[in-house]
């Protein structure tokens, strides 16, 4: 019985043993792998491409979702530049150390498979993609435009070149050098100027410009030809209104259309706009003849100071001579004529005495001619014979007779060979007579005869004495004398009161003007004797007489007379007893005024054959 | 396993020894049982869901399976003991050309009792025994929980086992018929386990807990079923 049983038990053990639970199959899952489907792109990059500069490349990277990025190495030449995991981004590619010539780039990415398996999930599935591009580095550059002209429209610069047909440039810019060669600006050219062929210049105010451009890239450049303009100066001029008004008038500007307006102070006026078209502008202030003016005309633009000019204008016109001894007009000859010395001036130098005949219409020097040489310091003194039209030169040590018409020596004669004592004598060849000052002290003089030298009158003087030119009449001590046949009349004692020492002598009137400073001037009319007193002047300096004209010019040098310490040119028309007045500029280095043929004229180089002549 | 299961067949085997001669008998089952194991079941969810890399696959959600029990009727007192084994696992696992990802919970429990008989028949003798039984017992359950990965040549495994102390009861209807010197013998009952927590193998101390911080619990409670023989000895 027992036997079975535990056969039995042994069964049942075995059979239950087989009873522990046994767990089904994994799940699989059956994955199909396709093609991969990530792409790459670069932007500002295409193959081919030519680089003249380095450039900055991005890119980017799509994974379609599936494919995810591990990694990109970027190679030039097989050499990497960059490694990097973002899905975009950029790389440089630096040209500097690459030849010109023909390069590769290689961009080589790596991702994941898509796949979705445990491989793909634990990152360890992988697509390896390059992508291979050619490019070109051109460091060179190009032929520079030529330039054709610089014109000026419409009160603009306008800069034209020949277009060229090329682009191996990065920047291009307009060289604008001025009248010293220097380059003052440079104007970056757009891509739309450069292929315009024009650049209108709306700024420069210089007056000579030079024109290039220049074109660069990162690694070379190269310079066009220039151009250049000269821009007219800027034309300013004075005129004389009255006595107590003058005007400036300035032209167009040349540049008109490069800046807005002038801004002007002086004289009365504080930032007054002037147009840049021109225009005229009236000073309420005396014009002063000899005097100089000094016009700033600041030009804005943009309400910004962008130029200055300075205009120094005189009234009247400049003419040759610096500080000419003396000046005479002949009716006759139509001319001025001049003495000059020339040289050193100190004590004991030798100088040269020239006479020169002007240009009646702009006081040229027309014909020179050298008359001596003298010793510094000396007095010389040129008269026009009114009778023969002949000039006279007086120095210290001669007289000469010459012939206006051509200027020869028609005769001399030496003061030594009159018996006349004096250390500087002042000698006056008249008419046949030679007259001899002597001024030291109060002075005395003698007239002789030129010829044979006899001695016809002697007299003190009372520091002034005046031989007419035409030599018929002096005035010495207060009396009006003739000469006539080697024989001293007296006339008409001028009887003034006090001493007289401005006389003029009115040869073709037989009539002398006389004063002194304090009193009227009075014309003496030998004819009569009657003597006529100008009230409308007084304190005259010089007085003048101009043939050609029938006018007297009155000088007022420093004047208290007509209020403050100023100087005046008066000139008084004899036959209509009018007077014309002109303030004048008294240096007080010797200049000196005289009126010929209807022009004022300045010893400091200035004549007014304006305002004055009428 | 098989260690456990030769020891009870033993430890029977004596106990029927020091009992011979006493209209008692001694019966196998091998048993079909079903189980909620609601617990566990969750405790794998949330495995699937933490194990994001790939869709993991429910493979086996602790089903219902065999098992066996021994027991020793003793006549005297309408009583016997039993000791019984059931098993069941839970598995996910998701594999392809390259690899495999696999989490597997295996428990069994040893089942230690006693159960008292209520004879419905006492006039039947010769046609059958028809009893119901009303148990209790300790249930000793061992959870292997093992992981396994591979990727390409590069294979991971791990392995954590803990154990369970649960009790129930049961009720059930058990009908022996005599054949020969056996009777074949069928149940069919309900068990009501109660689980207990999961303790590590390696460290008593701390429990097997879920993602929301709750004990993982056995779910052993459900229908059994048998078929078996009874000796009378």
């Amino acid at each position: 019985m027992r036997k079975p049983i535990f056969f039995l038990l042994i069964i049942l053990t075995s059979l239950f043993s087989s009873c522990a639970y046994e767990f089904s199959e994994d799940f699989y899952k059956d994955i199909e792998t396709s093609t991969p489907t990530a792409t790459l792109t670069l932007n500002q990059f295409e193959n081919e491409i030519t680089l003249r500069a380095p450039v900055n490349v991005s890119y980017q990277y799509n994974g379609d979702n599936k494919h995810r990025l591990f990694e990109i190495i970027i190679y030039v030449d097989n050499e990497q530049i960059q490694y990097d995991s973002d899905e975009s981004g950029t790389f440089y590619i630096d040209i500097d150390n690459l030849d010109d010539g023909e390069h590769q780039l290689k961009v080589e990415y790596y991702f994941s498979s898509g796949t979705g398996s445990l491989a793909d999930v634990y990152n360890l599935e992988a697509y390896f993609s390059t992508q291979d591009y050619v490019f070109f580095v051109d460091k060179s550059i190009g032929d520079p435009p030529n330039l054709t002209s610089v014109q000026i429209n419409d009160g603009t610069l306008y800069i034209n070149w020949d277009l060229i047909n090329h682009s191996d440039f990065n920047e291009a810019y307009l060289i604008i050098e001025n009248e010293n060669n220097q380059q003052y600006n440079q104007i970056l050219l757009s891509e739309e100027d450069m292929n315009s062929g024009v650049y209108n210049d709306n700024l420069s105010l210089h007056t000579e410009l030079y024109y290039s451009i220049r074109i660069i890239n990162n690694y070379n450049s190269s310079i066009s030809n220039k151009v250049s303009i000269s821009i007219p100066e800027l034309v300013v001029e004075v005129e004389i209104l009255n006595e107590n008004q003058h005007v400036m008038r300035w032209e167009e500007h040349p540049l008109y259309g490069n800046f807005d307006h002038y801004k002007y102070s002086n004289y009365g006026y504080n930032d007054e706009i002037l147009d840049s078209r021109g225009g005229e502008l009236i000073f309420d202030t005396d014009p002063i003849f000899g005097e100089r003016l000094f016009h700033y005309l600041y030009l804005f633009r943009d309400e910004q100071t962008v130029g200055s000019i300075t205009k120094i204008r005189d009234f009247g016109k400049p003419f040759a001579l610096e500080l000419p001894k003396e000046l005479v007009y002949s009716t006759t000859r139509d001319a001025y004529f001049a003495i000059e010395t020339v040289g050193p001036d100190y004590y004991g130098a030798i100088q040269q005495l020239f006479l020169h005949q002007l240009d009646p219409n702009n006081l040229s020097i027309t014909a020179s001619v050298l008359i001596s040489n003298i010793t510094a310091p000396t007095s010389v003194d040129l008269t026009l014979d009114p009778i023969s039209n002949n000039l006279i030169i007086d120095t210290e040590t001669t007289s000469y007779l010459l012939d206006s018409s051509d200027l020869s020596i028609i005769n001399s004669w030496q003061i030594a060979d009159f018996n006349f004592n004096a250390n500087r004598p002042l000698p006056h060849f008249r008419n046949g007579y030679m007259i001899i000052e002597n001024t030291v002290g109060a002075g005395n003089v003698s007239i002789y005869n030129a010829e044979t030298k006899a001695l016809i009158y002697s007299a003190d003087m009372n520091y002034y004495f005046k031989i007419s030119d035409d030599g018929k009449y002096f005035y010495n001590q207060d009396a009006i004398y003739e000469i006539n046949n080697n024989i001293v009349n007296f006339i008409a004692s001028t009887d003034t009161g006090s001493s007289v020492h401005a006389v003029e002598f009115l040869s073709d009137q037989n009539k002398c003007i006389y004063s002194n400073s304090n009193l009227n001037p009075v014309i003496f009319d030998f004819n009569n004797q009657s003597k006529t007193i100008i009230t409308e002047i007084t304190q005259v300096n010089d007085l003048r007489y101009d043939q050609s004209t029938g006018k007297v010019l009155f000088s007022q040098l420093h004047s208290n007379a007509n209020g403050g310490h100023r100087s005046f040119a008066n000139i008084y028309n004899l036959s209509t007893q009018s007077f014309q007045r002109l303030q004048v500029y008294d240096s007080h280095y010797g200049h000196y005024y005289r009126f010929l043929n209807n022009t004022l004229i300045f010893s400091g180089g200035l004549y007014l054959d304006e305002y004055l002549n009428n | 396993m098989r260690k456990h299961s030769t020891l009870l067949v033993v430890t029977i085997l004596i106990g029927s020894y020091f009992c011979h001669g006493q209209n008692n008998s001694l019966y196998g089952e091998l048993n079909y049982n079903t189980f909620f194991h609601s617990s566990l079941k969750s405790f794998q969810d949330e495995f699937i869901v933490d194990i994001s890399v790939a869709q993991l696959v429910k493979n086996d959600e602790f089903p219902s399976h065999i098992g066996f029990t021994f027991g020793y009727t003793i006549e005297d007192i309408n009583t016997s003991i039993f000791a019984s084994y059931t098993s069941t696992g839970g598995k996910i696992s998701y594999s392809d050309y390259s690899g495999i990802i696999r989490l597997t919970e295996a428990i069994y429990g040893i089942t230690l009792g006693s159960e008292y008989l209520i004879d419905l028949s006492p006039e039947s003798t010769g046609k059958g025994d028809f009893n119901l039984g009303l148990r209790g017992f300790l249930t000793f359950s061992n959870l292997e929980l093992e992981s396994y990965s591979s990727l390409f040549d590069q294979i991971e495994t791990d392995s954590t086992g803990l154990t369970s102390l649960d009790f129930g009861g049961g009720l059930r209807a058990i009908y022996e018929y005599p054949i020969a010197f056996f009777s074949l013998r069928v149940t069919l009952g309900f068990d009501v386990v109660i689980g207990g927590k999961y303790k590590f193998k390696d460290n008593q101390d701390f429990h097997l807990e879920d993602n929301s911080g709750d004990p993982v619990k056995n779910g052993w409670t459900g229908l059994r079923s048998g078929l078996g023989i009874s000796i009378p000895l």
